[in-house]
């Protein structure tokens, strides 16, 4: 009887505790929409690795209170029908306060107007694309702490046509809505620097291609003296290798989706040389050696993937959204209507530096370099301002 | 211009090599099976990864001989993409076999989803494009002002070669008998004894064998390699075979070339025309398909062989 009465008290004692603490503890999820599989895999899971490494330490910290943050893993595959149907699957779940998108272009301008009907704030990680953000569209939860082509491609067509003084410049896009609209920039600010004699000519080659020679020996017959290759890594990679096979030993011209590490060990010794206008920094110039303690914190954490190049920015995405949901847990709201007037007026300290968000959705700092590939390293030639127009040389 | 016109022959001839290795595994599968098997793109993608793991494992043996770790490379790539292919035929063809031709067409492209994610997921950085092993790596020569590379003139010989050879195993062997008689009708195949489950079973033994070549020389010529670069293989094989005609040994050939030629001409011959040439292949495709369906070299009454 004693056995009986015990049990019956230890297990109402129980199930008390249970319900207690899951009515202590509040969780809300962030959904993460990345390539995380296809082509672009390894710059996606590189950045959900940085994101959900954030949010962990968030939570780990009790910087939160009571909140608990869930990072959600969604697959968008570098489809944007995959990508919408995500948006969509996010906007609907009450639980979900903010998001995490897209990596690609293409799939940032086909979910702004999903996340936007509603109401989900969601920082684009990567997408260069001017047009995903405000003022070219109307969606306003939609915010990136990475700024757009207008100004890394302005900073590339200064730098290419002033400063290394090249004067035919043959430019290839891989039919995706970044490179296209990279290519367009590009050619936009030459033309407007120096007229339209300073670009040759213009091609364009499809994801996962391989072989390129035939272009490169028509593009031989043109004797260009750069090429601007506004495409994606692996074929990048490719298409440097062939260039030098088949004699076409002129600068190679790229920028962010060519810039990974991955590019110089795919391209090896032919990525030597290889220019990128990028929107970053190398890790040790990001203020108070906070690059060098995320790669710390990634190491140990033992991803299975690097955090290729837009780690760093997607770490920082997770941190806004750790210190502006700490903020509301403070107020005691934590909703996506409160969230999003948080990353409106709200500063934070992050692993790529202390910024805000200015009327349109972009982070007020600026982070822009031309690099060059040197010794199988991406070294920093040049920074610039945010109108692209004052260049601060790094190095040689 | 005549040098650059050269120049371009020589880029069509090791595209149209590629593809066509790439091309006659499709057109054994079609012609014993009647099975356009999209996994083979994946088979593709692993003979790559196979060749990069025995060079691998060659150099941490401290193996020096770059011809040597060649050799193995394609004998290990050989050795594992056939007994996968065949494996993929035991467990996911052969339960389907008999049913509808879209049925096995789907399970083609689910078992290339399963073996391309697979290797994304449990391939050391598999999400990453890996550089590959090549004791020629930026060996290349020039002839005038041709430049050629000694990974190049082996593809050309090597798919030239390896056609010829299996041409010669389905005409004139015994397996090559049974094979075309699977081929043209299996149920009286099999009322003539011939074990149809051991000839389909040979002829992916065979088909994926040649896969794995087709990805080590893949490797060898473009350096890199990645989990998904079978997909976009298998198409451009898929297109080859049908051009040349689907069953038709020496067709594979042709439609590989055929289709690596009308890639160079759109490249060369037109303004911007990088952005056509899969529109103008795949306008060839729909051109044959409607015109000669059975493909460009094989007469309708003609099978395997």
């Amino acid at each position: 009887m004693l056995k009986r009465t015990l049990l019956i008290i230890s297990t109402v004692l129980m199930t008390g505790l249970l319900l207690g603490s899951q009515a202590s503890a509040q969780s809300y999820k962030l959904y993460v929409n990345l390539p995380l599989s296809g082509p672009w895999s390894s710059f996606g899971e590189g950045m959900f690795n940085s994101f959900k490494l954030a949010i962990d330490q968030g939570n780990a910290s009790g910087v939160m209170g009571k909140v608990k943050l869930e990072v959600v893993r969604g697959d968008n595959a570098g489809d944007s029908a995959q990508a919408a149907s995500l948006a969509t699957k996010a906007g609907a779940d009450s639980k979900v306060i903010g998001a995490f998108c897209c990596w690609s272009s293409g799939l940032a301008l086909a979910t702004h107007a999903i996340y936007n009907r509603y109401r989900l704030p969601t920082i684009l990680g990567g997408s260069n694309d001017h047009r995903s953000t405000r003022p070219f569209h109307k969606s306003a939860v939609i915010f990136r702490n990475s700024p757009y082509d207008l100004i890394n491609m302005k900073m590339l067509a200064t730098y290419a046509t002033n400063y290394a003084k090249l004067k035919r410049i043959f430019t290839i896009d891989d039919n995706t809505a970044f490179s296209v609209t990279q290519v367009n920039e590009f050619t936009k600010a030459a033309v407007k620097l120096h007229g339209k004699g300073r670009i040759i000519g213009r091609e364009s080659v499809q994801l996962g291609e391989k072989d390129f020679t035939p272009l490169i020996t028509k593009l031989k017959t043109m004797n260009p003296d750069a090429v601007f290759y506004a495409g994606h890594m692996v074929e990048a990679a490719l298409f440097r290798q062939q260039m030098l096979k088949l004699g076409l030993n002129v600068p190679m011209m790229s920028s962010g989706g060519v810039f990974s590490n991955t590019y110089i060990k795919v391209a090896g010794k032919a990525s030597e040389g290889t220019l990128a206008s990028f929107w970053g920094l190398p890790l040790d110039h990001y203020p108070e050696g906070r690059g060098t303690a995320f790669v710390k914190a990634y190491d140990a954490a033992k991803f299975q993937d690097p955090f290729e190049s837009f780690g760093p920015m997607a770490h920082a995405a997770g941190q806004v959204y750790v210190q502006a949901v700490a903020r509301l847990a403070k107020a005691g709201k934590v909703t996506r209507k409160a969230l999003l007037a948080e990353l409106n007026k709200g500063q934070y300290k992050t692993t790529i530096g202390d910024f805000g968000f200015d009327e349109h959705g972009m982070l007020d700092i600026l982070h822009i370099g031309i690099f060059r590939v040197e010794n199988a390293k991406w070294k920093l030639l040049y920074r610039t301002d945010r109108a692209a127009t004052k260049f601060q040389k790094i190095a040689d | 211009m005549f040098e650059t016109w050269i120049q371009q022959l020589v880029n069509g001839l090791t595209i149209g090599g590629m593809y066509t290795l790439v091309a006659v595994g499709f057109t054994l599968f079609f012609g014993v099976l009647k099975l356009i098997n999209f996994a083979h793109g994946e088979v593709f993608m692993l003979g790559g990864f196979t060749g990069l793991v025995v060079a691998w494992l060659a150099e941490d043996l401290g193996l020096q001989s770059g011809l040597l770790i060649i050799f193995l490379m394609f004998v290990i790539s050989m050795g594992v993409c056939a007994v996968i292919g065949a494996l993929m035929e035991r467990f996911a063809y052969r339960p389907v076999r008999g049913m509808p031709v879209l049925i096995m067409l789907v399970t083609s492209l689910a078992v290339g989803i399963v073996v391309r994610e697979a290797v994304k997921e449990f391939f050391p950085e598999g999400a990453n494009p890996h550089a590959f092993y090549s004791p020629f790596k930026y060996d290349s020569f020039q002839l005038g002002s041709v430049v050629l590379d000694y990974t190049q003139i082996g593809l050309i010989l090597s798919s030239i070669v390896l056609v010829y050879g299996v041409y010669l195993l389905v005409a004139k062997t015994w397996v090559g008998r049974a094979m075309r008689a699977t081929s043209e009708d299996l149920d009286a195949a099999r009322m003539m004894g011939i074990d149809v489950d051991i000839v389909i079973r040979n002829t992916f033994f065979l088909g994926s064998a040649l896969g794995g070549v087709a990805g080590v020389m893949n490797g060898l010529l473009y350096l890199s390699i990645r989990f998904d670069m079978g997909w976009v293989m298998a198409i451009k094989g898929f297109t080859a075979a049908v051009v040349g005609g689907l069953g038709n040994i020496y067709g594979a050939m042709f439609g590989g070339y055929i289709v690596a030629a009308v890639e160079v001409l759109v490249v060369a011959l037109i303004p911007e025309g990088s952005r056509y040439k899969d529109v103008f292949v795949f306008l060839l495709l729909i051109v044959v398909l409607v015109f000669r369906p059975s493909g460009l070299l094989r007469a309708p009454e003609k099978k395997m062989g």
